[in-house]
């Protein structure tokens, strides 16, 4: 049965909000906003009970002390609110935090790193590029869903600019290995490498085959940077949903799992592991 | 109780090779649908012959198993991943290799109700093949070894 072409609807809208999802908080912010809260809590809620139990009138603090006691003294209950007001918000913003930076960007690449280097451990890599992806499901209403890179193994090929189209209803719109695994919920591997793109003069219907063996839309082919020809995906779940799919691919024609082989086997056996090894990392 | 363990790497159906337009890919069962232990045990007040397939997860039963020809074989809530099959035994010496019969007859006919055309989820229908793998004649045997050793109790006391 022929393929119809894969197609990825509001492609450039994803794009736009999948970078602004994507942007990273630096890992110091959590802690300063906890310390920051704590401390103002702490040296508030003593100053206003000093405040309250001495009389600020009469004490002899100097002139440029007692103008501000008698004003912190005046708006005592202002500030109290003011600081249990201040805590409340630096706690949504670090309960927001949490969820939106689930887990620690740095391990996950150095995880992937490892992943790649057992899954390929005699890797040519005078000539290919090996590497590893995790995509996250995201959604935006009404825009849809669609899987964004969220980490990324190796020091070369590792913008996270990738989105590929999901959509529950619609099979044309799964596009890429990644949204074929989601879509069916199944680990999906090549079984045989994609026509080779990485020389200078790639024909229309190399182009056209690899697209079409790679569920890719059009736009998702020409903002490639690494065009792989072996693909390996495995969904990620957690709490029983599709939370994202890793996906490993190369350049190297050798690294083909051929179906019934050990190498198949092998290839799936890591897959498994890591699947659930990111599962546990990311919920 | 008896409890089988799966090898989910030597199960020849977890993985499935399909060819479209001349292209292949190689299709197999995700870490989450692929059942890690069975277990069979004999339940005397139902009269009924139990396998609960366990996995790395889990996840509730549906509440309207499939029933075929007395067999209930219920999947799960979201997956519709086996998650037991119930058989119904009946009186006096239990006839394994007719119950044996009857249960691939309803895995069978389940197989024939999913949708090949689905867009999303289709993983439970490796699922499904490799639940039909592993409940061979000789697992049978295997899981149903409570329900013989109770008839044959009952045999010796009657």
């Amino acid at each position: 049965m022929p393929r119809r072409r894969r197609t990825h609807p509001n492609y450039r809208v994803h794009k736009f909000l999948n970078h602004v999802m994507g942007v990273s908080v630096p890992a110091w912010i959590d802690p300063a906003i906890r310390a920051t809260t704590n401390a103002l809590l702490v040296v508030g809620a003593t100053l206003l009970a000093l405040l309250r139990f001495v009389d600020p009138t009469g004490q002899d603090v100097g002139p440029i002390l007692q103008p501000i006691l008698l004003s912190l003294n005046r708006h005592r209950l202002t500030i109290a609110f003011a600081l249990l007001l201040l805590d409340l918000i630096g706690k949504f913003v670090l309960w927001v935090l949490r969820r939106t930076r689930r887990f620690d960007t740095g391990k996950m690449n150095a995880f992937l790193d490892d992943l790649v280097r057992i899954l390929f451990p005699q890797p040519n890599l005078a000539d290919h590029h090996y590497r590893a992806t995790l995509f996250k499901v995201r959604h935006f209403w009404p825009f849809g869903s669609w899987l964004g890179a969220v980490a990324r193994s190796g020091h070369t090929f590792t913008r996270k600019a990738t989105i590929l189209s999901i959509d529950a209803n619609v099979m044309a719109h799964n596009t890429g290995f990644a949204g074929e695994c989601w879509r069916r919920g199944e680990m999906v591997l090549s079984a045989e490498a994609l026509p080779d793109q990485r020389h200078p003069d790639v024909s229309d219907q190399e182009r056209e085959e690899y697209q079409e063996m790679g569920w890719m839309a059009d736009l998702e082919y020409n903002a490639m940077s690494l065009r792989s020809r072996v693909f390996l995906a495995a969904c990620v779940e957690v709490d029983r949903r599709n939370w994202g799919v890793l996906v490993v691919d190369s350049t190297d024609e050798a690294t083909v799992p051929t179906p019934r082989t050990e190498k198949e086997r092998r290839a799936r056996a890591i897959l498994d592991i890591a699947a659930r090894a990111i599962a546990q990392l990311v919920s | 109780m008896f409890r089988l363990g799966v090898d989910p790497y030597e199960l020849q159906r977890a993985s499935r090779v399909i060819h479209e337009n001349g292209h292949a890919f190689t299709i197999a069962l995700g870490p989450w649908s692929m059942p890690r232990e069975v277990q069979g045990r004999f339940d005397p007040k139902q009269g009924r012959l139990i396998l609960e397939f366990r996995y790395s997860d889990d996840e509730p039963a549906s509440k309207r198993p499939y029933i075929f020809q007395g067999i209930e074989i219920t999947g799960g809530q979201d997956t519709r991943k086996v998650l037991k099959i119930s058989i119904p035994v009946d009186q006096g010496k239990a006839d394994l290799s007719a119950m044996h019969r009857k249960l691939v007859d309803a895995l069978a006919h389940r197989r024939e109700i999913f949708d090949p055309n689905a867009v999303t989820g289709t993983s439970h229908e490796l699922n499904h093949d490799v639940v039909q793998e592993i409940l061979d004649a000789a697992n049978f045997e295997r899981l149903a070894r409570e329900l013989v050793d109770a008839r044959s109790r009952a045999g010796a006391q009657g």
